[in-house]
């Protein structure tokens, strides 16, 4: 929290430092939001607004011992909410509510597992990649990397042992 | 199926899990079913290159606010560009707003360019130009209802007598019309320690156009605006955009007297306007004049937005 708080400050006095916080938020964020929109190109459109919204008043955020990411779900709730309005769907007032400690456990819990996707073999990750994100086929992706289907699975299925051992017990 | 190898029998459940299935099939070997638990949570993997692309974004926006252009002094991102028809406009801003002239160049007859500040803003005027161009700007001052009282008695017409906003605690505001046609919005923050809102100042240009929500987006795209606060009605919204260190107001434009669309002209000063020349021509603005040097000391372009405002971004030379 004291890291947290230090991250702020600086982001405060001089905006170069937000990537930091950006850093140690976005998979958050994206978890919290992709989650309610159940839309990939939605949840890039708000994750952008909700992390440009929050550069533009970091000058004005107040820090009172709660985690950052705190404030950024509030404003991605209401970006949520706003965007609901405009196009004349129903609002759930849940959004507006603060997060249960199960809610929060779940977005911690895959924004955990995003952040593992990056440290795995770069092979490993540009396979889950191509099938999970860009939605390809193995005959696809054999193609595109010059391998064979079974290379592929092979590496699909040693990224998410890797995972599951990183994960350690945790995705339940 | 679990005759097949381990990693055969998890591709297939993946497929399915890809094609819809929200579950993990129960046939499959149960040394897997913890991975395919997983791979439910990777459907919602964030695409790299837009993390990577969204930081890039964030950065550079962070530079621009981190390191502003030095411009002439008191003056910030953005200027409004006012057209009254001759000097007495002068008289009516120092009588009325206490505004002070800092600038005056004789462009011809009858025609000068001036600059004056009002409070920590600053506004810039083409007096005698031809060009018929009200504005709407919003205008914060210490006491409301002396600073109303003084532009009703110098001949603004009355467009919403001083009232407490109920949509945002502690602001009270009054609107008039100044003899130019210009809408003056003139409010006191009465919450905080300062009548003049965080994040504010002085004076705020504002669009009131029909199809905010695509301004907004225009903004968005051609100036990197971001929005900082957001009011809704029934039929429309305002919105706050930052650009820099300035904010501009958006508003959805309506039947009411004082909610008729408006467009604005602006003075951008900003790192460099040929980049911002193109981004606001990619975004959809049509070209009034490509970045040019001038004689007065700022490099300038000047677009046209679909909605008639006029941006005229400057770089200081």
């Amino acid at each position: 929290m004291e890291q947290e708080r230090l991250l702020i400050e600086a982001a405060q006095k001089d905006p170069g430092h937000f990537a930091e916080l950006y850093d140690a938020n976005f998979e958050r964020i994206y978890a919290f939001i992709v989650r309610r929109v159940q839309d990939r190109h939605e949840a890039e459109d708000l994750t952008a607004e909700v992390f440009h919204h929050a550069l533009a008043n970091i000058s004005r955020f107040e820090w009172r011992g709660v985690p950052f990411a705190v404030w950024l779900f509030r404003i991605a709730a209401n970006a949520i909410a706003d965007r609901r309005r405009r196009t004349r769907q129903t609002v759930d007032p849940r959004l507006a509510e603060d997060l249960d400690q199960s809610s929060w456990r779940d977005i911690e819990r895959r924004a955990t597992l995003f952040q593992l996707v990056n440290n795995l073999p770069e092979d490993q990750r540009s396979v889950l990649v191509k099938r999970f994100v860009e939605q390809k086929n193995v005959s696809e992706i054999a193609r595109e990397f010059g391998r064979s289907e079974g290379a592929i699975k092979q590496l699909q299925f040693r990224a998410l042992k890797n995972l599951k051992a990183r994960v350690g017990g945790r995705h339940e | 199926m679990s005759r097949k190898p381990l990693f055969d029998q998890l591709d297939g459940a993946i497929a399915a899990l890809l094609a819809g299935s929200g579950a993990v099939p129960a046939s499959v070997d149960a040394s897997i079913e913890e991975m395919l638990r997983i791979a439910l949570d990777l459907r919602e993997l964030p695409a790299p290159e837009f993390k990577a692309s969204l930081k890039t974004d964030l950065e550079r926006k962070a530079q621009m606010s981190a390191k502003p252009v030095v411009f002439r002094p008191g003056f910030r991102t953005v200027t409004p560009y006012l057209h009254p028809q001759g000097p007495e406009f002068l008289d009516f801003l120092k009588n009325v707003f206490g505004a002070e002239e800092t600038e005056r160049t004789v462009m011809g007859p009858d025609r000068f360019h001036a600059e004056l500040r009002i409070g920590d803003s600053m506004v810039m005027l083409g007096v005698g130009s031809g060009r018929t161009m009200p504005v709407v700007l919003e205008l914060y001052v210490p006491n409301v209802d002396e600073v109303y009282k003084r532009a009703i008695d110098a001949g603004c017409r009355e467009l919403q007598p001083v009232l407490d906003a109920h949509w945002e605690d502690g602001l009270r505001l009054g609107c008039v019309e100044d003899p130019t046609g210009d809408h003056w919005v003139i409010a006191t923050h009465r919450s905080g320690s300062n009548y003049i809102p965080e994040g504010r100042s002085s004076l705020t240009a504002s669009f009131v156009v029909k199809g905010a929500a695509r301004l907004v987006e225009f903004m968005r795209q051609a100036f990197d605006a971001s929005e900082v606060q957001r009011h809704e009605w029934p039929d429309g919204f305002y919105a706050a955009m930052k650009i820099g260190d300035s904010v501009v107001g958006v508003s959805e434009a309506s039947n009411h007297e004082w909610m008729r669309p408006m467009p604005a002209m602006i003075y951008l000063y900003v790192p460099d306007c040929d980049a911002v020349y193109q981004r606001a021509l990619r975004a959809g603005a049509t070209s009034i004049s490509p970045p040019a040097d001038q004689n007065y000391g700022d490099r300038t372009g000047g677009v046209i937005d679909a909605w008639g405002n006029m941006w005229y971004m400057a770089t200081p030379l």
